[in-house]
């Protein structure tokens, strides 16, 4: 589905991402772990189509396409989705209507017809419950004024009404206390889907108790170093990043 | 100190002015009673004092241009607006209206004069031509230096009186609504609107202004307030309509110890406009909060000057405004805070974040803070740049073409400051009017505001 090959990119002058191999395929979920600064997050922004990043070599394909050449609304379309480590404010704009903006310029884009107001109340009404995110938020404007937990919901309930095929979690566990990351693992678990692929970018093993990964990967240092089952995140949790690769760790870490 | 430039800087009336005047005088409220040497006094200041000129620093980015040149004639009678007064009235049963087209006040939209449990509310010309308050305390001229104050305390036209006595409170909000239309050349209305507000006393007041049809008038208004210790008032200001209309206000306060002032200025319409905004904090404890917010296109300049004065200890204020400019639209903002030396644990804030959606348009952003006190805590910033490139890129990766992203986050930049009318329903007319206004606005027609 994804496969990134030795991707080398940065912003102006600052290499981030150097050389970095990732392949995931439909229904897996692959959770990245790393220290502060080692481009988790950049990765996050360059497949949802951030721009300003210099894409130095290596190549994203996604379904076979080259995905760096797709602006973000047509990854959007495509079924790409990135969770936001510190999503938009958006005052006066209705969560609601914003769901239904976002819904209907896919469908479009997709040649699809626009859902009917009526049927989408229904389906943000019932998914909002599944992720846990009240329902006077739905009324509210988009994140004003919403607490970081009720951020991090509204992320996942983007995820839920959007649907996506292929989406990325960038740290939406930080700042939760440990409540909202279960009903936030839990909306997450409850979009796990065989077509459906995941990538979980995360500092802390904890998410990992709740969101069971197939592939756990440790990046440092704009590389993803290490890969390895689940018992991976454990092992990290233990010994912490010192004992992957000494150089890149030290410079990673200063 | 020179807080203002000198009388030479001003610019001479035109002559005709004493002619339009001597004609006037037999029409205006309170004809043939005491209030015509109260006019006749404030005239011969005005003919004296002239209009600011480009050196005063207040008015550098204003110029009057021909406003200063041209002789104003009080509007005729004959003259109609074609604009629908529902679209603009609050609507509501315990709200008490005043609607004026053209100067002249529609009694079909209108209140009777409502004295009730401490509570006056009334038109200008009525407490003129009843003299029940002189017209001395009625048509006063707060900045000598000026020129407008006394132009308008000479032909003061239309307006309201608004009293509320100690402890008592409004029986529902107080909308004022001036609507101008038909063809107007040459032509000025001045309102003043006097309202008192004893201690612990509440008011809601909504101001809305309707630049109508091809209208080229002059409005000059003067608000005078005073807020008792204690008391409350929210003020809403909506000016809205054309590009061509001319509005020159100041709204001149003083607020006593523990009251809360609550002001918000909305801006989506009107050739030249210019809020002048004064406020003494005489006590401790006041709060007051000043929101504006403007949106300017080409052909348009709007002016906001306030000037906020804490002269006792222990009080906040907070100056709040944002602009859209588009086109080849020019805009100002001169916020002043000035600290007196009695007033210590001063807490005093502005921010004047502007949005540039053209390359033409220009905005003069003039911070000014004059403290006397050691122990305050004053703050201001200024910016004038673009829409953030992370949150365009945010509602893009949720779908959104370039187009609707931006005219969101533009909508949702000047709603920030509209959110603090007090008035649920005069925030709905400006977010409708903000959509028919917004480049790409009528992709987000369907929303429901």
């Amino acid at each position: 589905m994804l496969k990134i090959e030795n991707l080398e990119a940065g912003v102006e002058e600052k290499q981030i991402l150097k050389g970095l191999n990732l392949e995931v395929k439909p229904g897996e979920v692959h959770a990245i772990m790393g220290p502060n600064g080692s481009g988790k997050s950049t990765l996050g922004y360059m497949l949802a189509g951030r721009d300003g990043y210099d894409v130095a070599g290596g190549s994203v394909l996604y379904e076979g396409e080259d995905l760096l050449e797709m602006e973000p609304e047509e990854r959007a379309a495509a079924g790409i989705f990135l969770a936001f480590q510190y999503p938009v404010e958006i005052p006066g704009v209705a969560n609601m209507y914003f769901l239904r903006t976002a819904l209907n310029s896919i469908r479009r884009e997709r040649g699809e017809d626009e859902i009917d107001a009526a049927s989408f109340l229904k389906m943000v009404r019932e998914k909002a419950k599944v992720v846990g995110v009240k329902p006077e938020l739905l009324k509210r404007a988009v994140n004003f004024g919403f607490s970081g937990g009720e951020k991090k919901r509204n992320e996942i309930l983007q995820m839920a009404v959007l649907e996506p095929k292929f989406a990325i979690l960038d740290e939406t566990d930080s700042g939760l206390d440990i409540d909202a990351l279960r009903t936030v693992a839990d909306g997450v678990n409850q979009l796990r889907t065989p077509d459906r692929a995941m990538v979980v970018i995360t500092h802390y093993q904890r998410l990992l108790d709740y969101i069971q990964p197939d592939v756990v990967h440790v990046m440092l240092d704009g590389r993803i170093v290490r890969s390895g089952g689940k018992e991976l995140a454990l092992e990290l949790e233990k010994s912490g990043y010192a004992g992957f690769e000494g150089g890149a760790v030290a410079q990673a870490v200063a | 100190m020179m807080e203002r430039a000198p009388k030479n800087r001003n610019l001479t009336p035109p002559d005709a002015y004493a002619g339009i005047f001597a004609e006037a005088l037999a029409t205006l409220p309170g004809a043939e009673t005491p209030v015509e040497e109260v006019r006749k006094k404030q005239f011969k200041s005005f003919e004296k004092t002239g209009f600011p000129g480009p050196k005063v620093e207040t008015w550098k980015y204003s110029p009057l241009g021909d406003i200063a040149r041209t002789a104003f004639r009080p509007t005729s009678p004959e003259s109609a607006a074609s604009v629908s007064l529902e679209d603009y009235l609050i609507p509501g049963d315990d709200v008490t209206r005043l609607v004026f087209v053209n100067g002249e006040i529609d009694r079909e939209h209108s209140d009777r004069l409502l004295s009730i449990g401490g509570v006056t509310i009334g038109s200008l010309s009525d407490a003129l031509t009843a003299g029940a308050i002189s017209a001395d305390d009625l048509l006063t001229v707060d900045d000598e230096e000026r020129g407008f104050d006394a132009l308008n305390a000479a032909f003061a036209d239309c307006g309201a009186v608004i009293k509320v006595d100690a402890g008592q409170s409004a029986p529902g909000p107080v909308q004022i609504l001036f609507v101008s239309g038909g063809n107007q050349p040459e032509r000025m209305i001045n309102p003043r609107i006097v309202i008192e507000l004893g201690a612990g006393a509440s008011l809601d007041l909504i101001e809305t202004h309707v630049f109508g049809d091809e209208s080229g008038l002059l409005t000059n208004l003067i608000t005078r307030a005073d807020v008792g210790s204690g008391a409350t008032l929210r003020h809403d200001r909506l000016q809205i309509g054309n590009t061509e209309g001319r509005f020159i206000g100041r709204f001149d306060c003083d607020v006593d110890a523990n009251a809360k002032l609550t002001q918000t200025l909305a801006t989506l319409g009107g050739g030249f406009v210019r809020n002048e905004i004064t406020a003494r904090l005489i006590g401790s404890e006041i709060e007051a909060q000043f929101n504006g917010l403007y949106l300017t296109r080409t052909g348009q300049h709007i002016d906001n000057v306030l000037k906020i004065d804490h002269t006792a200890p222990g009080s906040e204020s907070d100056q709040y405004f944002k602009g859209v400019l588009d086109g080849r639209a020019k805009a100002a903002f001169a916020g002043k805070i000035h600290v007196h030396q009695p007033a210590q644990q001063t807490n005093a804030y502005q921010t004047n974040n502007n949005l540039l959606l053209s390359p033409d348009a220009e905005i003069n952003t003039k911070p000014e803070l004059e403290i006397y006190a050691d122990d305050v805590k004053c703050s201001h910033g200024a910016t004038a740049g673009e829409l953030d490139e992370r949150e365009l890129f945010y509602l893009r990766s949720r779908g959104l073409d370039p187009e609707t992203a931006r005219t969101m986050l533009t909508f949702a930049f000047a709603d920030e400051v509209l959110e603090r009318f007090a008035s649920t329903a005069l925030l709905d007319q400006a977010k409708q009017e903000m959509l028919r206004w917004l480049p790409g606005g009528d992709i987000l027609a369907d929303m429901d505001v």
